[in-house]
């Protein structure tokens, strides 16, 4: 069947749909305003100068402190522009303790916007590994959050012990923080700026 | 005399004043070490601030200035050597022991973003020592083998016991325009002074924000 003047530029339109669903998919997150930030478990910070950190050969983080005082946290602290979505934090780390498990908390924290005031933290995601499951992956999903960075802080705390207690070592490792979150505005953005 | 002459002196004039804005000086033996800048062959500078700050409207959602922000938390904050001892639950940091005193957070901003503000959110209710916090840049030579420039480009400090509270450096009248190819920004605190020696829990650094506009 011949293709006419109409058919043409039906052919072309699918043709250029096409292109642009398979450009989304190359670069998947672009088109919908995703953006993905990765941090190495090492470049945590941690909580407390006596927490005493090892790294592995990885770029994960591991703690080796035996039952001395301090807190056993390291902290992921994450820059989210105001007003992006936080859709999700995934971890990945090893866990082949027999004794203790590696605990996430998503944390916001928040203050009055110009005035004193102790930080107000807010809980939005937990999880953990439980067992030896060796390497392991979780996924924290807070409830609908929308990011308000000029009042709060967002970051995500690990814990490889209670505090005062012994820690794994190398047994129970964080290797690896990705995260999730939208800009919900991804083609004017902040009015035509860059 | 015309219009165009009297704009022509206008504009030299302004640009004069510009000029005189960005002209730094060294810092002086007690500015270096309030800021914890103890060697000498360290080439630091102070700019001063020509213009008294604006008044500027600020709101949680920019005031319509298209303005944003980025935090550092206290817990982001690193030692200047590693014998500052802290603590605290995150996001807050305790410097709890000892003399080194001083922590430091870098900023990563857009290139031409003009910084208008830097607040520090802490806690004070030491009556010894106060905590001072600097903005800073640290610039060097783009190819050359240069020293770097440390340049104190605001500072202020905490005050009193006044429990929380918040410390603004009001950059609005000459806002800091963000070179990314030849300099790093970054906020200092110094959580003891004068006294030089950590006070635990009576001082906590909560958050540091900047407000920029990019």
């Amino acid at each position: 069947m011949r293709c006419n003047e109409p058919c043409k530029m039906t052919k072309a339109l699918l043709l250029a749909a096409g292109f642009v669903l398979a450009s989304a998919q190359a670069n998947a997150g672009v088109l919908y305003g995703t953006d993905y930030d990765s941090y190495n478990g090492r470049s945590g910070r941690p909580s407390d100068s006596l927490l005493s950190l090892g790294r592995d050969g990885n770029f994960g983080s591991y703690c080796q402190s035996g039952a001395s005082s301090g807190r056993r946290t390291v902290v992921y602290p994450f820059d989210i522009p105001d007003q992006f979505e936080v859709f999700s934090v995934r971890v990945w780390g090893i866990d082949d303790s027999a004794s203790n498990n590696l605990s996430y908390e998503l944390v916001k924290s928040c203050q009055p916007f110009l005035s004193g005031g102790g930080p107000v933290r807010t809980v939005l995601a937990t999880a953990a590994s439980s067992g030896t499951p060796g390497n392991f992956s979780q996924l924290l999903i807070p409830a609908e959050q929308v990011a308000t960075s000029s009042t709060c802080a967002y970051f995500l705390e690990a814990r490889f012990a209670p505090d005062n207690s012994a820690c794994a070592g190398f047994d129970l490792r964080s290797v690896r923080v990705r995260l999730l979150s939208n800009n919900p505005d991804v083609i004017f953005r902040n009015g035509f700026a860059p | 005399m015309n219009t165009r002459w009297m704009a022509r002196s206008a504009l030299a004039f302004v640009c004069c004043m510009a000029a005189n804005a960005w002209a730094d000086r060294p810092a002086t033996q007690t500015e270096r070490q309030a800021m914890g800048f103890d060697d000498p062959a360290q080439l630091v500078m102070v700019r001063d601030l020509p213009f008294p700050a604006d008044s500027d409207t600020r709101a949680p959602d920019g005031a319509g200035l298209g303005d944003e922000w980025q935090t550092r938390i206290g817990t982001a904050f690193q030692g200047r050597t590693g014998a500052f001892n802290f603590g605290g639950q995150a996001p807050s940091i305790a410097c709890t022991s000892g003399t080194e005193r001083f922590a430091t957070a870098t900023f990563d901003l857009p290139a031409g973003a003009a910084i208008k503000y830097v607040d520090m959110f802490a806690y004070d209710n030491s009556s010894s020592e106060e905590m001072l916090v600097f903005l800073l840049s640290v610039c060097q030579g783009t190819g050359g083998a240069d020293p770097p420039v440390s340049t104190i480009l605001a500072n202020s400090t905490t005050s009193g016991t006044p429990g929380d509270t918040v410390v603004t450096l009001n950059l609005s009248s000459a806002p800091v325009i963000v070179d990314r190819y030849t300099c790093r920004y970054m906020v200092r605190v110094n959580m003891a002074s004068p006294g030089g020696t950590c006070v635990g829990g009576s001082i906590f650094l909560d958050k540091v924000r900047m407000q920029y506009t990019p």
